[in-house]
């Protein structure tokens, strides 16, 4: 029986969109791998492969977000917790960032004061954090601190820019919401947020915290 | 400080293997690769193929899909490869997955692979995370090494020196150590490893390992109820399924064990080992229709895997026989012989399933040069039947009539097994098919009425004090009944307690260990052989000599 097709014979649609979603995620990920290639092989148009590059990760990262989310709802997010280098992770998000980035910004790293090892999912905090790169690319100038750090042993990721900072709309809401704005649908944030709170040890969560610093400071923290 | 990825890993010396199954990812993967200098690149698009490179050559890197498409997936070449030494512990082994399956392949895999790329990754992330990899392959060298010499003292040794000076490595080296540990039956020490990760974080791998040095402590009933709750919040860590269901068989929850297997292998069809263990536990029970189905899985899924057995086959020639599918049967046994062309083993054991195929068709004739066709296989290639194949053939021969035949057979596969009642019944089960109930308990009572006897016999001089005595009447019956694990490990058991009391002895020593030798081969979970391994360990211990795995 088709998976999309109820014994009823209605349509389950927000299951016929997140296979929906999944293809479209897959094909986007060819995308990306043939302007690898194309970079490889022409010259002269590195700046728009580069941008066209960022587009396409932006669109795979909304479309995980959106799957995500969309399991986390029907099952509780199950995560991948595994002990992990904080800042061999840091390392990771930088050198993406700075692909990402080309001359648009510089990229600056702060890990000297983290734990050498912390347990959390790599691959859900690194998505998390990199929607916050990508809203930092687009609304900061151009500068991006990327920092891990620990308070009491309880360490926090941040990513921060030089830019004008949250709209207050977005900061009222602290990311727990997705909020709607000149900025976009502020699923990125409710994602990290989801993300963040789905950490769990010895009784505690993870939390999110948002604040213009002065410039818009993106902190997750994990238990 | 202003990021700058340190690229500084040299890659022109090194191999690499890169496994999947779509040519536009094995390309552009090799294309990735050749940027940062990996010119010794070559490519496979299956497991198969992946088996054939890998044995003709060492590689350094292995970079493979998750789903490779044949039937098989990444894990299960991992597991094979690694179970099977075909790559060294230093080979690099990264896994790609796609967002889809990526949930579900990291928390299933007890044995991890170095590290996951989720698709669609970059080629930054790759350099970066293969550098990652290799910095900490490097920081392990020295560990790995002094495993692959088994040198496991040292090993764990090493692990200590690891934690201090690489400090993020230290959950990596703690997990090893505790795994070493285990390996030494030093149990206690493990435990206090996994409690100690687990007071950080209850990782899965870290309850699975804490239940596992419950369970060789024989503290069963907690191990259980750990494991209970770890299927519960982990469904998909398959290990802790398999150790579950080894713990209900070891306090005769037959039932409840075929369950637990029955739920790991929904979640995962593809693992033979596991096919074949549902396969024989729904037999023991009663189930055939499981127990074929699992088979045929087994066989089916098996074909191109170094974890085939021809035991699958005759198990599942025997299964269809039982449920009245002879048509079946004899195409299985066609397949055995077709399978495994060049083992005589396999050819032993497709005669002697042929002869019983013969016998229910009531072809006498036929059933009968079968079985003279197996024993003389056995007599030219020099075959020692193991239990299965030794049921089959006394089987066989009881069918023939050739009393005296299966009498040996089975009255030896008694004695050496005295103490197992599970074997006993089904050599009753056995005659009483053919009518020879009395022979059966006559044969029971003969064949283990010498070792209880002898048994019997050494623990009264023990008592007595003749503790000398007692060890000399049981190293006679060990070399006598060297298939005799109760025998071995009392042998074993008494040497000890003449040396905790007379003191360490090097020849005595080297006696244990050779009786212990011959249990690891036959029973290596055997609770009373990690007990008396645990007791050799201890004595060693107070004597400032380490007993390592033989």
């Amino acid at each position: 029986m088709d998976a999309h097709t109820p014994e009823n014979g209605s349509i389950d649609l927000a299951a016929l969109m997140a296979s929906a979603f999944h293809e479209l995620k897959n094909t986007i990920g060819h995308l990306t791998l043939t302007l690898d290639e194309a970079a490889d092989r022409c010259s002269g148009c590195d700046a728009e492969l580069a941008d066209a590059r960022t587009t396409c990760h932006r669109v795979s990262d909304r479309l995980v977000q959106l799957l995500t989310l969309y399991k986390s709802d029907a099952d509780s997010l199950r995560l991948n917790v595994e002990a992990h280098s904080p800042a061999d992770f840091i390392a990771e998000l930088a050198a993406e960032a700075t692909t990402l980035c080309g001359d648009r910004a510089r990229i600056l790293v702060d890990s000297a004061h983290a734990p050498p090892f912390w347990f959390f999912d790599r691959y859900l905090v690194a998505i998390a954090l990199n929607n916050a790169v990508h809203n930092a690319l687009t609304h900061g100038r151009d500068e991006i601190h990327l920092s891990a750090r620990a308070i009491d042993g309880e360490p926090w990721f941040e990513v921060a820019d030089n830019g004008p900072g949250f709209p207050d709309a977005i900061l009222a809401t602290g990311g727990h919401l997705p909020a709607r704005s000149e900025r976009g649908t502020g699923l990125g944030l409710y994602f990290a947020h989801v993300v963040a709170r789905a950490h769990h040890n010895h009784g505690k969560s993870g939390d999110l915290q948002l604040a213009n610093a002065p410039g818009a400071r993106v902190r997750l923290t994990l238990p | 400080m202003a990021a700058s990825a340190s690229f500084d890993i040299d890659y022109s010396d090194k191999t690499v293997l890169v496994v999947d199954d779509h040519p536009g990812m094995r390309s552009s993967i090799r294309i990735t690769l050749s940027n940062f200098g990996v010119v010794k690149t070559d490519m496979a698009q299956s497991a198969i193929e992946a088996v054939r490179r890998i044995k003709q050559r060492d590689y350094d890197i292995i970079i493979c899909d998750y789903n490779l498409g044949d039937g098989r997936d990444g894990q299960q070449l991992l597991e094979e490869l690694r179970h099977s030494r075909a790559i060294s512990l230093a080979t690099v082994f990264l896994m790609v997955t796609a967002e889809r399956t990526y949930e579900k392949v990291m928390s299933a895999a007890e044995l991890a692979p170095d590290d996951y790329l989720v698709k669609p990754f970059t080629a930054d992330t790759l350099h970066l995370r293969l550098n990652q990899v290799m910095k900490r392959k490097a920081a392990f060298a020295r560990v790995y090494h002094l495993m692959e010499e088994n040198a496991f003292d040292e090993a764990i040794l090493q692990c200590d020196e690891i934690i201090r000076e690489h400090p993020n490595y230290t959950i990596d080296a703690l997990r090893l150590k505790a795994e070493l540990l285990t390996v030494e039956h030093r149990a206690d020490e493990a435990q206090a490893i996994y409690e100690q990760v687990i007071a950080m974080r209850a990782v899965p791998w870290a309850r699975m390992g804490l239940a596992k040095t419950l369970h060789m402590q024989t503290r069963d009933q907690e191990a259980e109820s750990l494991l209970e709750d770890l299927v519960e919040q982990s469904p998909d860590y398959l290990a802790a399924y398999d150790l579950l269901s080894q713990i209900q068989q070891a306090v005769n929850k037959e039932k409840e064990a075929q369950a637990t297997l029955e739920k790991a292998v929904a979640r995962s069809p593809n693992a033979i080992l596991r096919q074949q263990a549902v396969g024989r536990l729904a037999y023991d029970n009663g189930d055939l229709e499981t127990a074929e189905k699992a088979l045929t899985a087994a066989v089916q899924r098996g074909r191109n895997s170094i974890l085939r057995n021809p035991a699958d086959h005759a198990d599942l020639a025997r299964f269809q026989m039982e449920r009245g599918k002879l048509k079946e049967a004899g195409g299985t046994i066609k397949d055995l012989r077709e399978s495994y062309a060049d083992q005589p083993v396999a050819h032993v054991a497709a005669a002697t399933m042929e002869s019983l195929l013969h016998t229910r068709t009531g072809n006498t004739e036929a059933s009968k040069k079968a079985l003279d066709h197996a024993t003389r296989l056995m007599r030219e290639h020099g075959i020692e039947p193991d239990r299965a194949m030794s049921l089959n053939l006394a089987e066989a021969c009881l069918a023939n009539g050739d009393l005296e035949s299966a009498q040996r057979l089975a009255g030896e596969l008694v004695r050496d097994n005295h103490e197992n009642s599970r074997l006993q019944d089904k050599v009753r089960k056995l005659y009483n098919q053919f009518g020879h109930a009395d022979t059966a308990e006559t044969l029971i009572a003969e064949s283990t009425q010498v070792a209880i006897s002898l048994n019997n016999q050494a623990v009264r001089m023990a008592r007595a004090g003749d503790l000398p005595g007692a060890v000399a009447l049981l190293g006679d019956a060990a070399e006598r009944m060297p298939n005799n694990v109760a025998i071995q490990l009392n042998a074993a058991h008494a040497l000890i307690t003449l040396m905790s009391a007379k003191g360490w002895d090097e020849a005595r020593a080297g006696t244990v260990g050779a009786y212990l030798e011959r249990v690891r081969k036959i029973e290596p979970r055997s609770p009373k052989y990690l007990k008396t391994q645990e007791m050799f360990q201890d004595l060693g211990r107070r004597y400032g000599i380490r007993i390592g795995r033989r």
